[in-house]
């Protein structure tokens, strides 16, 4: 039976992690972790939908295995409600052995007689599913399902924006990774082409030539000029200066 | 979750859809009123953020919270200044019971008929960012229950907010970053030249670049493309 302040408590510390702005991956662990709490349940797990396929998230408990198992199948009560967008319910999967069979003997090993998959939806998709499981059988009252579905909605409403920020993270520290690695090839250019008192678009073609001659990256000569002081003059293009 | 858990989830199924359409912070602040007023029950509801001293932003639902919301951010007093200030939540059954320093929204409250409100803060991470508040015509007695489902639901909110206010300085560093990709080739290349011929790091090289250009009146770009195209030096 669901504890209704348990269920509360658990929505209540969840939302107040959303507000907080938790990374996408707390969000998940923390649904998987408060709605075991809220509904009492031995095992939690969360699958995501990823280029077409359902692959597993977070998990707790003993729900790992037969969480990897239905990503591994793309077969299990998470799959299906991903696609179906409905909530699957199973109060004993004894029962029901034929409908997932991997994923079935996964759970019953582990002593997980019952799930039941709440889907994470957003109005224009499915993007997972949360799937809890206990070591009874149980029937999965409304009430449970609306505890979980409360859980639920809000991660399915948080994902998309959360999941915009972490881009753009990612984002910023490509560029700022380009201009620190950019910053060293031009200041290597502006060496040589004093050194060797040509232009810097010379000097590009020498940086490259000598990276090419020694199998080096192009950064990675930037870096022996601008860090040690190399200075590149034996290559084709100034192979008589070699000489001297 | 007496308000009905069933309650509560198509709320925030309601409220995460709308959020989910990109609303201005203005429409999201306004969603999450309504939502609010509907499953507690209640005539009006608003929502506002705050900063230290001042309003930013509210909405409401109807014209009553509205004007309740306006009269608070004028006299910088009320049950959303308090729960926004203390982080804490405020429910007064009475408002005629209000503290005498609340005489505006006393007054407020009173030409809109108003009895009863519940006030509830925004919060993220520790940072107080405004309140939701509710507004009964009726003398209401505020349950857990009630302040709760306010909570959630602004949480759901806050968290919208906060990750707007984090994407768009973002987006603002992104571009930052792509203009200095362009911008700053030939200030290093400049360096480089510099560096080299002097025999000094970079970062002194760069010191020259910058005295020169300041004493001159000119940008370090400028004269890094002079020290890169023309032969100049500083």
């Amino acid at each position: 039976m669901t504890d209704q302040y348990a269920a509360m408590d658990a929505l209540l510390s969840f939302s107040a992690g959303l507000a907080a702005g938790s990374s996408i991956d707390d969000v998940l662990r923390n649904l998987a972790v408060l709605s075991a709490m809220a509904l009492q349940v031995t095992g939690a797990g969360v699958v995501l939908v990823e280029g077409g396929s359902v692959v597993a998230g977070p998990s707790i408990d003993r729900a790992t295995e037969p969480e990897h198992v239905q990503a591994a199948t793309q077969q299990g009560p998470g799959a299906d409600a991903v696609r179906s967008g409905l909530v699957v319910r199973v109060s004993d999967l004894r029962q029901v052995k034929d409908r997932w069979p991997c994923f079935s003997s996964s759970a019953l090993h582990h002593d997980l007689v019952a799930v039941m998959s709440v889907p994470l939806r957003v109005p224009a998709a499915g993007i997972g599913a949360l799937d809890l499981y206990a070591m009874t059988v149980r029937d999965w009252p409304d009430e449970e399902v609306a505890a979980a579905q409360a859980l639920a909605s809000i991660a399915a409403a948080y994902l998309p924006y959360a999941s915009e920020l972490q881009q753009s993270f990612d984002v910023s520290a490509r560029l700022r990774a380009a201009l620190s690695r950019r910053i060293v090839v031009e200041q290597a250019k502006g060496m040589v082409a004093a050194h060797r008192h040509i232009t810097v678009q010379e000097a590009i073609d020498v940086m490259r030539n000598y990276a090419m001659t020694h199998r080096a990256s192009l950064q990675e000569i930037a870096e022996a000029i601008v860090g040690v002081g190399l200075r590149p003059l034996c290559n084709r293009v100034a192979a008589s200066a070699c000489a001297t | 979750m007496n308000q009905g858990g069933k309650g509560l989830t198509e709320s925030l199924s309601v409220l995460a859809l709308i959020l989910e359409r990109g609303p201005s912070i203005a429409d999201a602040l306004r969603a999450v009123a309504e939502q609010v007023a509907a499953l507690v029950g209640v005539d009006s509801a608003s929502a506002s953020l705050q900063e230290a001293g001042r309003w930013r932003l509210y909405a409401g639902t109807d014209d009553r919270s509205r004007e309740l919301e306006r009269t608070q951010k004028s006299s910088m007093d009320g049950p959303s200044v308090e729960a926004f200030r203390a982080g804490m939540a405020v429910a007064l059954p009475d408002i005629e019971q209000a503290p005498p320093k609340w005489a505006a929204f006393r007054a407020a409250a009173s030409a809109t008929r108003t009895v009863s409100v519940a006030s509830v803060p925004l919060l993220s991470a520790g940072a107080h960012i405004g309140a939701v508040s509710l507004y009964s015509t009726r003398r209401r007695y505020w349950s857990r229950a009630d302040l709760d489902a306010a909570r959630v639901l602004g949480d759901l909110v806050t968290s919208y907010v906060v990750t707007d206010v984090k994407l768009a300085a973002q987006q603002g560093i992104i571009r930052q970053l792509r203009g200095a990709l362009i911008s700053r080739v030939v200030i290093e290349q400049a360096k480089g030249i510099l560096a080299a011929e002097r025999g000094v790091p970079v970062s002194e090289a760069f010191d020259m670049l910058r005295g020169y250009a300041r004493n001159r009146g000119v940008t370090v770009r400028a004269v890094a493309a002079a020290v890169v195209d023309a032969g100049f030096r500083p």
